[in-house]
């Protein structure tokens, strides 16, 4: 694989490997001057905006086989479906498909919500998952997503949350491919006479086609005597790497929905959604907007239903 | 491997070919794989038709569509294109020369003013009904949410789908 790193092209050259091996060789080898690309969507933006330069070389994740199948359900041991969805599935293969919309519905939305149909049919899940501040970040949170990684050497997995930790801190994960993004078996309403609160909210300067000022996903389970469980609650929204309130999540587990738990929730949320601000929306604009978001779903949830 | 520009080339070079179907022909062109498809469409090829704006995906005024699906052309690069079929603006009327329905219900219920957004809006249009024939009124707003039109308030768009989804259900 000869390449003449001196002559810098004016447009990149666009490399396209058909293998996982293939393309890992190739990042190796071009380093900094070899970015992977999938739909290529946020990249634009970026360089249209200053924010990264025009790399040399372009490295096709499209065309790699096992990328080919955008969606795989694998059964696990107890004869449950994990989910596995390829880095470079679209986004609107991901909105549109059932098993999806099904078993992860907050997903489903969340795709929704993202750009313009036509963005969404260039736009892979993986691009959005790794520009660490897509709004599907959220609704992966809640179903403890996994990342199947290649870093040249062989495959692993890593915990989204974990990921999205280490990101903050080191920027190796740049050098690997993203195969997949894992999504575990769902436990639905198991337990008796408990119906289910699944919310993911983007709240943006427009109702649609906005970039989100602030996104929440929320799952649980509630019970005709309001007592709520298997909490799970993440948000993110603008230039705010999303996270679990993991804080909030246990005040409100197992306890039972009223005026008092409502308010403690509120607080929760203020405390630990610490998001950052810019000339649109100020941090405690953003922190009012999740807390807001998140106590008036819970209200919903504790009213008797007719 | 292959180096997509350079499919059969040799290495190093910057232009590709690049085989696709432009409005029903078939294409082959010397292009640089990481150009975009609205300079392909336009500077090359003169199909003026597909407009440009944004550039940055944010208006829809670039919108054509790649195997009937609306995809935006300034966000698109020339690689992505390979063996797809694409159709602008110019590729969108009947087969006798006339004016296709969605085209039709744009003029006669002034569906625009300036017209600037009106091919992009047209092709949403056209991908939408090719899908949905008889789409709900969110799917409408979905399937129009990347087209920004900055003169009509949206009426006589919306007044347009309606008249084009009426015309094609009675369509033989
Ligand atoms: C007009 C417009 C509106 C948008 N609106 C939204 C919005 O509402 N919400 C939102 O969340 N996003 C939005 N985006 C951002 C973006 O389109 C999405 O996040 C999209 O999902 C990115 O996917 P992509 O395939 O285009 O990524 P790319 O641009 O191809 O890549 C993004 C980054 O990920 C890397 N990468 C991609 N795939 C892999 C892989 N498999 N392995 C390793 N690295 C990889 C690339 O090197 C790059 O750093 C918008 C973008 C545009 C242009
Ligand atoms: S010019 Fe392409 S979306 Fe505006
Ligand atoms: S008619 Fe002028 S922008 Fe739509």
């Amino acid at each position: 694989m000869a390449m003449n790193k001196q002559t810098k092209p004016e447009s990149p050259i666009v490399w396209q490997p058909s293998d996982v091996a293939e393309a890992c060789t190739l990042k190796q080898q071009l380093g900094e001057d070899g970015v992977f690309v999938a739909g290529g969507t946020l990249l634009r933006t970026w360089w249209e905006a200053g924010i990264a330069h025009m790399p040399s070389h372009l490295i096709d994740i499209s065309g790699i086989a096992n990328m080919q199948k955008p969606i795989t359900l694998v059964s696990s041991s107890q004869d449950r479906q994990i989910c596995q969805i390829r880095a470079a599935a679209l986004l609107s293969e991901v909105r549109n498909d059932s098993h999806i919309r099904t078993h992860y519905s907050l997903l489903t939305t969340a795709m929704k919500n993202i750009a313009a149909p036509s963005i969404r049919n260039l736009a892979t899940l993986g691009g959005n998952v790794l520009s660490r501040v897509g709004d599907a970040l959220p609704a992966l949170l809640v179903y403890e997503a996994m990342l199947l990684w290649h870093d040249g050497q062989g495959e692993f997995e890593q915990s989204l949350a974990e990921w999205l930790l280490e990101a903050q801190v080191s920027h190796a994960w740049k050098n690997r491919l993203l195969l997949a993004i894992i999504l575990p078996p769902v436990d639905q309403p198991e337990q008796e006479g408990h119906g289910r609160l699944d919310v993911y909210h983007k709240v943006g300067r427009r109702e649609v086609f906005t970039p989100s000022i602030t996104t929440v996903a929320m799952s649980a389970a509630v019970g005709a005597d309001r007592h709520i469980v298997e909490v799970r609650i993440a948000v993110g929204g603008g230039q705010t790497a999303p996270k679990r309130l993991g804080h909030t999540e246990l005040l409100l587990e197992g306890g039972k929905l009223d005026r008092s738990l409502l308010q403690s929730c509120y607080s929760s949320v203020l405390e630990h959604f610490r998001p950052v601000g810019d000339v649109f929306a100020s941090a405690s604009y953003r922190q009012k907007t999740a807390a807001n978001l998140i106590v008036s779903e819970l209200w919903k949830a504790m009213q008797p239903k007719s | 491997m292959s180096k997509h520009e350079m499919l059969g080339a040799p290495r190093g070079a910057e232009q590709s070919e690049l085989a696709c179907t432009i409005n029903g022909e078939e294409m082959k062109l010397e292009v640089a794989g990481s150009k975009r498809l609205l300079s392909v469409l336009r500077d090359d090829l003169a199909l003026t038709g597909t407009k440009r704006s944004c550039e940055i995906g944010r208006c829809g005024a670039c919108m054509v569509l790649v195997d009937g699906k609306p995809i935006n052309a300034c966000l698109t690069m020339a690689y992505q294109c390979a063996g797809k079929q694409i159709t602008t603006i110019e590729g969108i009327g009947a087969d006798d020369g006339g004016m296709d329905p969605v085209q039709r219900a744009f003029l006669e219920e002034g569906g625009f003013q300036c017209g600037y957004c009106t091919p992009g809006m047209i092709i949403s249009v056209k991908a939408l009904l090719e899908r949905s024939p008889d789409p709900s009124e969110d799917e409408m707003e979905e399937a129009l949410s990347g087209n920004i039109c900055r003169c009509t308030g949206y009426g006589g768009i919306k007044r347009a789908v309606e008249r084009a989804i009426e015309w094609r259900r009675k369509a033989p």
